[in-house]
């Protein structure tokens, strides 16, 4: 039988259950008995453990969520300090959209916690922030002293002002001395800083020709002709040609022209008459010659100033680098626009 | 062959009703309670009159479950313990401090058949109040049952869960009011009404031949 079933059964008279009756033992009992702990009492109610546990864990979320909220103001108020000490650099992977404004992407990195970077990403169209959808995502990196485990990524919804794990970043060691830029050499210095083109004057040349159908330049031992129009004599000189022709332009000067087949090129020149003459046109060439070489040999000296300047810094970095920790370059892929938090 | 209520015996055994001067109380009465109730929540020595003044309740309350005197009155004493252990959380907010006190005796009569599994669970009642029953299983007009409806009803218990067990006897055999039994068991009065007239269904329907 799984119960018993006393029918009109006579209880202990009254008598019998005074008997029974001793507070001060229950007292004593009472007194004796462990006082509960509130642990103890709480295991005893799993309802109401259950409970508390559900509301402080409802409590440490609403509390996260609020403190949350308000790092990410205070990350804001970062952003528009450091909008003005830090300036952005365009980002090499956002293309602009077809048939849209020429949109330029900028990143910068905002701040900086020990454990936490936010870095911004935005377009401007001129000096004028716009909106822009990305056509693809782009990849961010962010290097420092941020460990070798992989970093949650957040993306800012300003929508509803909460931050939304997008994943994880990917991390990679680096030395310092593999991020110091290419250790710098003269040529890559003379080649960043062209020599100054100076357009010399060709210097007077002599023609070798007859000059018996002009009496007023036979007359002379030696003609020099000086320059005046055209490409260079020297130039059409390598050239070589088959004939020459000589017109007096009566003012003057003369236009010689070079013939080679149907090939023709002319210049204008003036006839220097005379070794005198000769002597002061070559002076006169010589006069900005020497000044333009002086030009060319202060750039030189400029340029290797600079050189030794850039490589004493390089090297100052890379003794720097050569002590320093490595460093983890963090890596992610950034959907949007937006703020992005690393931590 | 129905038995007329006339032709019980003249000499009802005498089960003591435990419930007309537990639940029914003046005011002024649960303003003295309270009082008794606060100067014990001061100092557990004055417990005292609320122990006098309970005892024989609770102990006939847990006698009728455990079915042994010296057990129910090891139970009742550990009643008191625990309602002098917990009776700084005792708070009137409706809930009458008989009600309180019952809800712990029925947590100590169920802690005790966990303790003693070879035991089981008695149910203890009267002829009148299991004629009573059956008549309201049956929706009778008159009360009157015959002793294989008895039979048939007392069986049909045995396929009653415990606590549904508790229920029945609380409600029809104790005889304590909807209202308390709902404070004793934790829940509401409909709910405890809703739960009773189901027992009724159900044991109608083991009943059925």
């Amino acid at each position: 039988m799984k119960y018993t079933i006393r029918i009109d059964n006579a209880p202990p008279d009254e008598a019998r259950i005074k008997q029974h009756m001793d507070f001060d033992k229950v007292y004593g009992q009472y007194k004796a008995a462990p006082k509960l702990g509130t642990w103890q009492r709480m295991r005893n109610k799993p309802a109401r453990m259950a409970m508390i546990a559900t509301i402080f864990a409802v409590g440490v979320l609403l509390f996260d969520a609020v403190a949350e909220e308000g790092r990410a103001g205070k990350a804001y108020q970062n952003a528009k300090h450091a909008l003005q000490s830090q300036p952005a650099k365009p980002h090499s992977q956002a293309a602009p959209a077809l048939g849209s404004p020429q949109a330029t992407v900028f990143y910068r990195t905002l701040a900086q916690a020990p454990s936490t970077v936010w870095v911004e990403l935005f377009a401007k169209v001129g000096e004028k922030r716009v909106a822009y959808t990305l056509p693809q995502s782009i990849s961010l990196t962010v290097d420092g002293a941020m460990g070798t485990q992989a970093l949650s990524v957040h993306r800012f919804d300003s929508l509803h002002s909460v931050w939304e794990e997008l994943g994880k970043t990917s991390v990679k060691a680096i030395s310092p001395s593999e991020m110091l830029p290419k250790k710098p050499t003269l040529e890559t210095f003379i080649s960043a800083s062209p020599m100054p083109v100076v357009a010399l004057q060709t210097a007077p040349f002599a023609l070798d020709v007859s000059y018996e159908y002009f009496p007023e330049l036979d007359a002379y031992d030696q003609v020099h002709w000086e320059q005046l129009t055209g490409e260079p004599f020297t130039a059409l000189q390598k050239q070589g040609w088959d004939d020459l022709a000589l017109r007096d332009l009566e003012d003057g000067t003369y236009q010689i022209t070079f013939e080679r087949g149907k090939t023709r090129a002319a210049i204008i020149a003036r006839p220097l008459k005379g070794s005198q003459a000769y002597r002061d046109a070559l002076a006169q060439q010589r006069k900005e010659s020497p000044k333009s070489a002086e030009d060319r040999i202060a750039h030189a000296e400029g340029v290797r100033v600079r050189y030794e300047a850039a490589l004493a810094e390089w090297e100052r970095k890379a003794a720097s680098a050569r002590k320093a920790p490595p460093l983890y370059r963090h890596t992610f892929q950034a959907p949007t626009l937006g703020l992005y938090k690393v931590q | 062959m129905h038995v007329n209520p006339e032709d019980t015996p003249p000499e009802m055994p005498s089960t003591i009703p435990i419930t007309a001067s537990a639940f029914h109380r003046t005011e002024t009465q649960i303003g003295e309670e309270w009082s008794l109730i606060q100067a014990a929540q001061r100092d557990a020595r004055r417990f005292g009159p609320l122990y006098e003044q309970y005892y024989r309740q609770l102990f006939l309350f847990v006698y009728k479950r455990v079915g042994d005197e010296d057990d129910a009155a090891d139970v009742t004493a550990q009643v008191f313990v625990k309602a002098l252990q917990n009776l700084n959380r005792y708070e009137d907010k409706g809930l009458p401090f008989a009600s309180w006190l019952y809800r712990i005796a029925l947590n100590e009569v169920n802690q005790f058949f966990r303790n003693n599994a070879k035991r089981s669970l008695t149910i203890s009642t009267d002829s009148g109040s299991a004629i009573q029953l059956v008549a309201e299983i049956a929706e009778a007009q008159d009360e009157c049952a015959d002793e294989q409806q008895l039979q048939r009803m007392y069986a049909a218990m045995q396929r009653l869960a415990p606590d549904e067990v508790q229920l029945i006897q609380m409600r029809y055999f104790d005889k304590i009011p909807f209202k308390e039994v709902a404070d004793i068991l934790g829940i509401s009065e409909n709910n405890a009404k809703v739960r009773a007239f189901r027992l009724l269904q159900k044991l109608k329907k083991y009943m059925t031949p």
